[in-house]
């Protein structure tokens, strides 16, 4: 009996202690329906990847979902670094789709490996800043809902003789945001056929899909790997204009390309805002 | 005052060790230090055939492993720490390791009656299904509680265990409630010890019970499965609690454990609400010349995380034992098992029989037989309606009626062992495997490879040279019409007790389907034990793989190149 006496009230308040146990009930989840909002926040997500990462097919397939359930308010671009962009010297991987901007981005927010993904490049869940493409969609879902920070225009015009694209950019903010705030303009092309690892029949044929298109992949940037100073001190009433021109190298399909435009905090590198544009008005 | 955090454990034991340390020569009597040391260095070479290439290594050609364990004990208190180096983690390890630092310390006092335990601590409830933190080298697996924990052994026969902490997740810190928080009580209650009565009882009953919470912050969430979008309600506590019976009778040994989970969406189970639970028994008997255990399992929907988002071997709370066995042998571990969270109904038997010396079956010498079954099928799971798919985001994922079994076979390993010694001289190990391994469901894949069908036979003879030199070698076959095709193995160890052993293998996969991959994995090794200390060097190629320990599982890739080891303790 002495020891019951002792065991019931510790029973007891361990029950007490562990009475935290949530019990959910239905609807567990609601399908959010498709389309974005444009008059809030717009949305980078930068899809680190690699043509020999087995992994990101699938996480590509992520991508583009969310990037059409949130049509207009999310881009995406696939930004090949990291070892599983490295090209071999023979066999399928000999191509080198990274870029000096990728790479001076992955090794800035210390991508390691793929797939992983930077959303606004700002933190989700207080771990890394980049993520796994199952956070993808939390992050986003985060992102979408602030308030639209500014208004980004772009005009561009393509030369075919001289493969010669100028691109006019306006911003206008619409925040009273504090700090230095940088433009970053990039180019990315589309429908790039060419060997990828793969280990999901979900993504195509397995190991290898040989003929895989690869979508929205970062080529370079207009303005350096971090862009150009567009402002130390936001002004509302200002409209900031810059104008890049840009020659396109031989290999590249131009009737493929956009360019991408997004600016970002200069502090802790916060992206604000984003737009997307074709590069030329060829037919594809 | 992050540093005067770190440094308080130290000083809080130095301080309470002052008094003590003044009386001298007591001081030391009652003190004692030991620790370990391991150190893997690997040197990675490309290998064209194995689809090694510069590009592949990255520059990183030489990585390291390390750790060094000290824990110091005066009287009632002990303190330690461990020390990890992956500068950058040895290829196969996941990458989130690469770095420095402590990552486990911990200060500790125990009487009779209590024991505190301050930081980090390894700690398992029952068999484990509730909770289990442990460190396992060779995986790269560590999910060590960083908190509080307390064991209060009231009475005789009874012991009382609380923890309360967060997991390590390789070196990212705690902080913003980024994982979950682990709350945990357990009670075991021997009766034997209880009840005077029963203390010189034939029937040895004991039974206890546990509860584990997790707490994780954040009310709702945002998931993409399937092409579409969903906004997820979710529990920021999960319990999970149970009960277990150990009885004894003479020879005769049975165990089980139950244990129940509530709704806990995560990334493992495709984000569905059912109630998860599990259901272990054993029952073993014994005498000499015979020994019989029999095993079963049910699991249902029971990965529990301190972070729903993990998908890999990080953050487990829980560990669901294996009914399987992992084999030694090079080619009978090729296909080990992984235990599947999701739902999986097993059943294992083992019977070994020991013939006695100079009898009719055991010979001059004597023989040991050993007959192992193991089956793991998948749980049957029955849609909620005609509208809903099995597992489907944001529903209750299925109907399970407790006792009915898939036919999907996921796994089956039939082996006998028969060991005989022939004269004094020589010894040899004989065994047979088959072994059915649903390559998908084992490895994750998506109905990309089906099952493989499995022979594998080894004979192991070792010959006693001296009574201090003995030569080892091992012949292995493995046939199977599926994945690589056939394999032969051979082995030839020399050891030189107690202190030298040189050894070389090759793994031939002579049956591949593809001509090019008809590849010889040789590895070449030698030793030296000196001690506590072991050095072992070795060259050679590493096929790619599956390793597994007690169920929890990492992939081996391809590589080539030396490996260097050192352990020592002291």
């Amino acid at each position: 009996m002495k020891i019951l006496r002792l065991i019931y009230p510790i029973f007891f308040s361990a029950t007490l202690f562990f009475q935290a146990c949530d019990k959910l009930s239905e609807p567990y989840a609601i399908v959010r329906p498709a389309g974005g909002d444009t008059t809030k926040r717009m949305v980078l997500l930068e899809d680190y990847t690699g043509h020999k990462c087995v992994n990101c097919p699938l996480a590509t397939i992520n991508a583009h979902d969310l990037e059409k359930l949130y049509k207009d308010q999310v881009f995406v671009v696939a930004v090949h670094a990291t070892y599983f962009a490295t090209p071999d010297p023979s066999g399928d991987f000999t191509a080198d789709y990274r870029t000096e901007a990728g790479t001076e981005w992955s090794n800035y927010f210390k991508i390691e490996s793929a797939p992983n993904g930077l959303v606004n490049r700002t933190f989700f869940e207080g771990k890394n800043i980049y993520m796994s493409p199952k956070l993808w969609g939390g992050a986003i879902q985060a992102a979408v809902e602030l308030p639209k920070a500014a208004i980004m225009t772009m005009k561009n015009s393509f030369n075919a003789s001289t493969r010669t694209l100028t691109a006019s950019i306006d911003t206008r903010f619409l925040l009273q945001l504090q700090g230095t705030f940088n433009l970053v303009a990039c180019i990315l092309e589309d429908s790039i056929i060419s060997p990828q690892q793969n280990k999901d029949t979900l993504a195509g044929p397995v190991p290898i899909i040989h003929d895989y298109v690869f979508m929205d992949m970062l080529r370079g940037t207009l303005n350096g790997n971090w862009g150009e100073q567009l402002t130390t001190s936001v002004d509302l009433s200002k409209t900031y204009n810059k104008l890049y021109s840009f020659q396109f190298p031989s290999n590249w399909n131009s009737s493929h390309c956009w360019v991408l435009a997004f600016i970002y905090s200069e502090d802790n590198k916060e992206i604000y805002h984003v737009i997307k544009t074709k590069a030329t008005t060829e037919p594809e | 005052m992050k540093k005067f955090l770190y440094l308080f454990p130290g000083l809080a034991l130095l301080y309470l060790q002052l008094p003590m340390a003044v009386t001298g020569q007591d001081f030391l009597k009652n003190s004692s230090l030991n620790g370990s040391f391991q150190s893997d260095v690997g040197y990675y070479l490309s290998d064209s055939k194995m689809g090694i290439t510069d590009s592949t290594l990255d520059g990183k050609v030489i990585r390291m492993n390390a750790f060094t364990e000290v824990n110091y004990s005066i009287g009632n208190f002990s303190a330690g720490l461990r020390f990890e180096a992956y500068l950058p983690p040895l290829i196969g390890y996941d990458i989130q390791y690469n770095g420095l630092g402590i990552p486990y310390w911990y200060v500790n006092y125990k009487n009779d009656k209590i024991e505190v335990t301050a930081g980090n601590f390894y700690e398992q409830f029952g068999n484990g299904q509730m909770l289990r933190t442990y460190q396992e080298w060779t995986l790269g697996y560590d999910n060590s509680l960083r908190g509080i924990r307390v064991k209060f052994m009231p009475v005789n026969g009874i012991t009382l265990k609380g923890v309360y902490g967060v997991q390590r997740d390789y070196w990212v810190a705690f902080k913003d409630n980024n994982r979950g928080v682990v709350k945990g009580f357990d009670a075991d209650f021997y009766l034997n010890d209880i009840i005077s009565g029963m203390s010189d009882s034939r029937v040895r009953l004991t039974f206890g019970g546990s509860i584990v919470s997790d707490y994780q912050k954040g009310k709702s969430m945002t998931v993409i499965e399937n092409h579409k979008l969903y906004e997820l309600k979710l529990p920021e506590n999960v319990a999970t609690y149970g009960g277990r019976v150990n009885l004894n009778v003479g020879g005769i040994n049975f165990y089980t454990e139950y244990a129940y989970k509530i709704n806990d969406p995560s990334a493992i189970n495709n984000y569905i609400y059912k109630n998860g639970d599990a259901l272990f028994a054993s029952l073993s008997y014994s005498r000499t010349g015979l020994g019989i255990s029999l095993k079963a399992k049910r699991i249902d929907n029971m990965s529990y995380k301190s972070d729903r988002t993990v998908t890999n071997n990080q953050l487990d709370i829980n560990y669901l034992p294996p009914v399987t066995t992992e084999h030694s042998y090079a080619l009978a571990s090729m296909y080990p098992y992984a235990t599947q969270p999701n739902g999986e109904f097993g059943f294992a038997g083992t019977i070994t029989l020991k013939f006695k010396k100079n009898s009719r079956l055991g010979g001059k010498n004597g023989l040991s037989v050993a007959l192992n079954f193991a089956q793991v099928n998948g749980i049957g799971k029955n849609p909620l309606n005609d509208s809903t798919t099995i597992d489907q985001t944001g529903t209750l994922g299925y109907t399970a009626p407790f006792f009915k079994i898939s036919n999907e076979l996921y796994y089956q390993d039939v082996n006998l062992e028969i060991t005989k010694k022939f004269g004094k001289k020589w010894k040899g190990i004989f065994t047979y495997y088959y072994i059915s391994y649903n390559k998908d469901v084992v490895e994750g894949h998506n109905q990309q490879y089906g099952t493989i069908y499995s022979h594998t036979g080894v004979a192991d003879m070792t010959y006693l040279i001296t009574k201090k030199i003995s030569l080892r070698g091992e012949l292995q076959g493995l046939w199977t019409k599926e994945d690589k095709g056939n394999w032969v193995a051979g082995l030839l160890e020399l050891t030189i007790s107690p202190k030298w052993f040189v050894s070389a293998m090759d793994q031939w996969n002579y049956g591949n389907p593809v001509n090019s991959q008809r590849l010889h994995y040789y590895l070449f090794s030698a030793g030296f034990i000196y001690n506590t200390t072991r050095i072992s060097l070795s060259y050679g190629r590493q096929r790619e793989g599956i390793l597994c320990v007690g169920g929890v599982c990492r992939y081996v890739p391809a590589s080539s190149g030396l490996m260097l080891t050192v352990t020592s303790s002291f």
